[in-house]
């Protein structure tokens, strides 16, 4: 009976793509259409694991893909998260100010405007948010699994129907 | 696992997923708890989309927690979510040929890439559709791949516990 190959490596994979992906400036608005870099993670996870399986007789599994996307954006819900952090830490200027003067031309509710103020004091105090970082770890640590699943069980679904054939 | 009980499952984590983005504009306007879920919604959404005010639809005088476009992929994911038994049965794992997906998601990053530089401005009707047109199609892959989870979930499961009753 063949070996169940190791996990490690899809996961490092698919954690490098969507951290990338997240954190790279331009390349990050692909993560505003349906959260696809996320997605995108966890099918390259999955593909390189079922790569791992050719040669052997061990099948691709549903729960096995599942597990290799929700660990990929675990790490990369921290990793994201560690990033920004370190980012505003070390940023010199306050970028919820050059947000705001970049939203003068969008149309934002008054209520959002305070919020952002409010933010922007604490950077000033700081020199960084602790709302903003941990709210967004929060949100990274739901939306990353959470759409890391989705690539996953989207790319197994795949890969299996073009194994079938 | 029965079929029903995987669906019943993931329509309710996508009503969930879709309650929240309607909340956020209701409740923004109220106090206490429910303004607080609100600003949550809000800041929850933030991650997926960028929620600029003239390119997101409004009701009660605030904009959805979501744009236009994110809105239509969610509402059409949940609408086919809905139907999907009636057109494919509940306990179906064949998936539909693959170019059902690419082309809507071909569409959708055309009329973003072409606004992004300036070649053809989108508008909120295109936005709105080519954004319908990929959340429609997703459960069709999505459910099937779920379905196989879960099963493959149960059985494993299963064989732990009769392994373990044996010992």
């Amino acid at each position: 009976m063949d070996k169940q190959p190791n996990r490690m490596v899809p996961i490092v994979y698919g954690t490098f793509v969507m951290t990338s992906i997240s954190i790279l400036p331009f390349i990050n608005f692909i993560n505003l259409f349906f959260c696809s870099g996320i997605m995108l993670g966890g099918l390259a996870g999955v593909y390189i694991y079922n790569k791992q399986l050719s040669g052997t007789q061990i099948k691709l599994m549903s729960k096995d893909g599942v597990m290799i996307g929700i660990l990929c954006g675990i790490l990369s819900g921290i990793l994201v998260s560690a990033f920004n952090f370190i980012f505003m830490l070390i940023s010199k200027n306050n970028p919820i100010d050059e947000t705001l003067s970049f939203l003068k031309d969008f149309s934002m509710p008054p209520e959002i405007m305070v919020q952002m103020n409010k933010f922007s004091d604490e950077f000033n105090k700081y020199g960084f948010s602790p709302t903003i970082s941990v709210v967004s770890l929060f949100s990274n640590l739901i939306i990353y699994p959470l759409f890391g699943m989705i690539g996953a069980v989207l790319g197994v679904t795949i890969i299996n129907k073009k194994n079938q054939k | 696992m029965t079929g029903k009980r995987i669906y019943l499952i993931f329509l309710s984590i996508t009503l969930l997923w879709n309650v929240f983005i309607v909340f956020a504009p209701i409740l923004h306007n109220s106090f206490g708890i429910l303004k607080t879920i609100s600003d949550f919604s809000y800041t929850f959404y933030s991650v997926t989309c960028h929620q600029i005010d003239n390119r997101s639809f409004h009701i009660v005088g605030e904009k959805y927690a979501v744009c236009s476009r994110c809105l239509s992929i969610y509402w059409s994911f949940l609408f086919s979510v809905i139907i999907y038994p009636f057109i494919k049965g509940l306990n179906n794992t064949k998936l539909p040929s693959l170019w059902l997906l690419l082309i809507p998601g071909l569409l959708l990053f055309l009329d973003a890439v072409l606004d992004l530089f300036g070649i053809i401005n989108n508008t909120f009707i295109s936005r709105s559709i080519t954004g319908a047109l990929i959340g429609f199609i997703l459960p069709f892959y999505l459910i099937p791949g779920f379905y196989n989870l879960f099963n493959e979930l149960f059985i494993y499961f299963e064989s732990y516990k009769t392994v373990k009753d044996k010992k």
